[in-house]
């Protein structure tokens, strides 16, 4: 996938998770400037993303993510 | 064969298109109702779904909303591993099983100091159960390897602390102790080795759990076998090392779920509330065909037979759960003196009359039956289950009757057992020797009751069913089915007149016959086709010489969407009345009333019992078809085809072609 095509089908899933509008996932978002994207939503969150992207993150990845810029790089090198 | 029949609730309804929007409509909404939610979980939901609806219950509890007819209930969940994930997963999973479920928040790994502790927060809060949900960590289970010494004071000392808990929390509280079995990694110390060395995980867990059910039986608490959860769907999927890591979970999110619901049904059955009779069909659920159309010699359920096999396994669980203390009961679709031959004459018939507390074989709607069932035998009807493989029929039942549990079955009868008792509908806490006797005591002599009104409003249900008809002059595509139905169609039958491939082949060609072949689909399933119609014009009369139906689909209102279209292909044909027979046999009694009922007038009586009938095309009422009427019918010569759909309630004219 490129990223265009990773952002079309992240922007659902935050929709979802955090009701964010589209132009609201942008690549400088961070956790701490989203209501409820706590430490166990982020787990969600990333189950989430490899059911919805069919992919696995090592749980080194899951812990270290920056931003939404990062997770969204690790999914167009994974897709 | 896969695990997703257990991951993902297969026996619950999938959940609909539009489950996200119901979760936001519900998030908007001030007021929640009990029955609303208690829908919602009905379905097979994920995790994040559920967790979703435990936020909505939580609100309501917080508001203090009326959530009646569930029933309020606390739990504290008591763990040594994160359980954050888990509770709102059990909360959600408790409006499934009849419950307003609210989870005590407990620090993690406190398990300790919580339990043994008069002033500690679980006890201030009073639970109702406590869920003691340790894994292997969480007991002072680990020995060194072939120590046996060592192994045995591991076990004495987790058991000693088991006690220690039991005697605390029923000094300190009201609450009734849920104790979980503990799942044994799924890495091993050697090998197959494991089993004969002590002090490993195989050892020590197999030995514990056994010791822990053994110290649960015959005190008022609960057991949850979560070592046998995780067994049938593998160890491998349970335990997720990245989990347990990044935030000290014990069990992959995934199975979260299907935890929950053991836990649920754990609590409803301590609660009176796990299901006690079982209602079965027959076609295709009992045994395999329809014994109406195929007679006694025509149904499967021999051994041998993989399909007879998987029918005749149905049979003998139902047997076991007889004897269990579950009630069996009948629902069926048939004629009853059909029906009861099958029990009495089949050879190969593992269920017998006797077995069968009510025998309800008739052509009313299930649900009417079923509450008849429930009044008959004084058992609520949110004590019954059942089971039938037609979608359509579980819809309807679990649509007019909400509380009755309504399994959904796989495609493959070789699974029918397997997802009923995967569904655990029939879970229990205790079994005793009344247990065992409790079915004999409903007089199983295979009653008949009366039947009240029915009980739902069956349009509605219609309706709901975007059934699509299409109708289609015979071709060649439809031919062989044509001819498999008019050799195999017995009951829905008005003549009984078998004509071959071939015969089908000449009438396609014949200008003086109007064959028809009816489709039928329906938000479940593509029925394929389920029933034929043949006119012979005489003039400008048509007369009905064959009509017959698959039972499948009966009281769908297939016949009226027949006799509209009919009535508009006639008269754009010039035909100004129709004619018709019913010629009576052993098998075609459902269908006797079936001219009248559509407002034919009966012309006469012939010396072998057949009744002569006749309708005016311009006197034939325009029919109320619930669903979409496609008709694809050309004339001969002519090569047309010209569609039409409505898919409201309204009376629907079928434009035809001339």
């Amino acid at each position: 996938m490129n990223e265009t095509q990773v952002y079309t089908k992240l922007y659902d899933v935050f929709d979802e998770f955090f009701g964010l509008e589209q132009s609201e996932v942008v690549p400088e978002l961070t956790a701490d400037q989203v209501d409820g994207w706590d430490s166990l939503n982020h787990i969600r969150l990333m189950l989430k993303i490899q059911s919805e992207f069919g992919v696995k993150f090592s749980s080194g990845q899951i812990s270290s993510l920056q931003n939404v810029g990062e997770l969204a790089n690790i999914l167009v090198a994974k897709t | 064969m896969s695990t997703s029949l257990y991951l993902d609730l297969e026996w619950l309804p999938k959940p609909p298109a539009d489950i996200s929007a119901r979760f936001k409509a519900l998030r908007a909404q001030s007021a929640q109702s009990g029955a609303e939610l208690r829908h919602l979980a009905g379905f097979g939901l994920s995790e994040l779904q559920l967790t979703r609806l435990a936020s909505a219950l939580d609100r309501a509890i917080e508001t203090g909303a009326d959530l009646s007819p569930l029933a309020p209930l606390k739990v504290a969940v008591v763990s040594n591993t994160t359980t954050e994930f888990l509770n709102p997963v059990i909360a959600a999973t408790g409006l499934r099983h009849g419950f307003a479920l609210s989870v005590v928040p407990v620090p993690f790994g406190q398990v300790m100091q919580e339990l043994l502790d008069p002033a500690s927060s679980v006890y201030a809060a009073d639970p109702d159960v406590i869920l003691l949900a340790l894994d292997h960590r969480g007991w002072p289970l680990a020995a060194a390897h072939g120590d046996a010494k060592e192994a045995e004071a591991a076990l004495t000392g987790s058991l000693a602390q088991l006690d220690t808990i039991i005697a605390s929390v029923e000094q300190n509280s009201r609450a009734v102790l849920m104790v979980q079995t503990v799942v044994r990694p799924a890495d091993t110390d050697f090998g197959s080795l494991d089993l004969a060395v002590p002090g490993t995980w195989r050892r020590q867990v197999g030995a514990f759990n056994q010791a822990l059910a053994d110290r649960l039986a015959g005190t008022p608490h609960l057991l949850l076998d979560v070592a046998g959860i995780a067994e049938t769907i593998g160890l491998a999927n349970w335990h997720d090392p990245g989990m347990w890591h990044l935030a000290r979970v014990s069990c992959a999110n995934r199975v979260l779920p299907l935890y929950a619901d053991h836990v649920g049904r754990v609590l409803a059955a301590w609660k009176g509330k796990a299901r006690r009779c079982l209602i079965l069909d027959l076609d295709n659920t009992v045994w395999s065909g329809v014994i109406g159309d195929d007679g006694l010699d025509g149904i499967r359920l021999a051994e041998g037979d993989a399909v007879g096999e998987a029918h005749r396994d149905v049979q003998d669980r139902a047997l076991q759960l007889r004897a269990r203390g579950v009630v069996l009961a009948v629902s069926s679709k048939n004629d009853d003196a059909v029906a009861r031959a099958a029990f009495r004459d089949h050879p190969d018939m593992l269920l017998r009359e006797d077995h069968i507390a009510v025998f309800q074989a008739n052509w009313r709607d299930k649900a009417t039956n079923i509450t008849a069932i429930s009044d008959e035998i004084s058992l609520g009807l949110d004590a019954m289950a059942f089971l039938d493989d037609n979608p359509a029929e579980r819809g309807l039942v679990r649509e007019a009757l909400p509380t009755v549990a309504v399994p959904e079955l796989p495609d493959d009868p070789a699974l029918y057992v397997r997802t009923l008792i995967a569904s655990g509908v029939f879970e229990a806490t205790t079994f005793s020797e009344e247990d065992r006797r409790r079915a004999d005591d409903y007089q199983s002599n295979a009653k008949r009751v009366a039947l009240q009104a029915s009980v739902t409003n069956i349009d509605d249900y219609l309706r709901s069913l975007d059934m699509v008809f299409t109708m289609r002059r015979f071709d060649a595509t439809g031919r062989a089915r044509i001819a498999q139905l008019i050799s195999k169609s017995n009951q829905f039958n008005l003549t009984t007149r078998r004509y071959s491939e071939a015969d089908i082949t000449r009438m396609e060609a014949d200008p003086t016959i109007f064959g028809m072949q009816v489709r039928l689909k329906d938000r479940f399933a593509d029925n394929g086709m389920i029933s034929v119609v043949i006119c012979r014009s005489e003039g400008a009369e048509w007369d009905i010489d064959t009509w017959l139906m698959s039972c499948r689909v009966l009281g769908r209102g297939v016949e009226r969407a027949v006799l509209q279209v009919l009535k508009d292909v006639a008269g754009k044909s010039g035909i100004k009345a129709i004619t018709a027979s019913y010629i009576p046999t052993a098998r075609n009694q459902m269908v006797a009333a079936h001219y009248e009922g559509l407002g034919f007038e009966q012309t006469g009586t012939l010396p072998d019992g057949t009744t002569r009938w006749r309708i005016a095309v311009a006197d034939i009422p325009e029919q109320v078809v619930h669903g979409e009427v496609t008709v694809e019918v050309d004339t001969p010569g002519r090569r047309q085809s010209e569609q039409a759909g409505r898919s409201n309630t309204d009376a629907v004219s079928v434009p035809s072609v001339t």
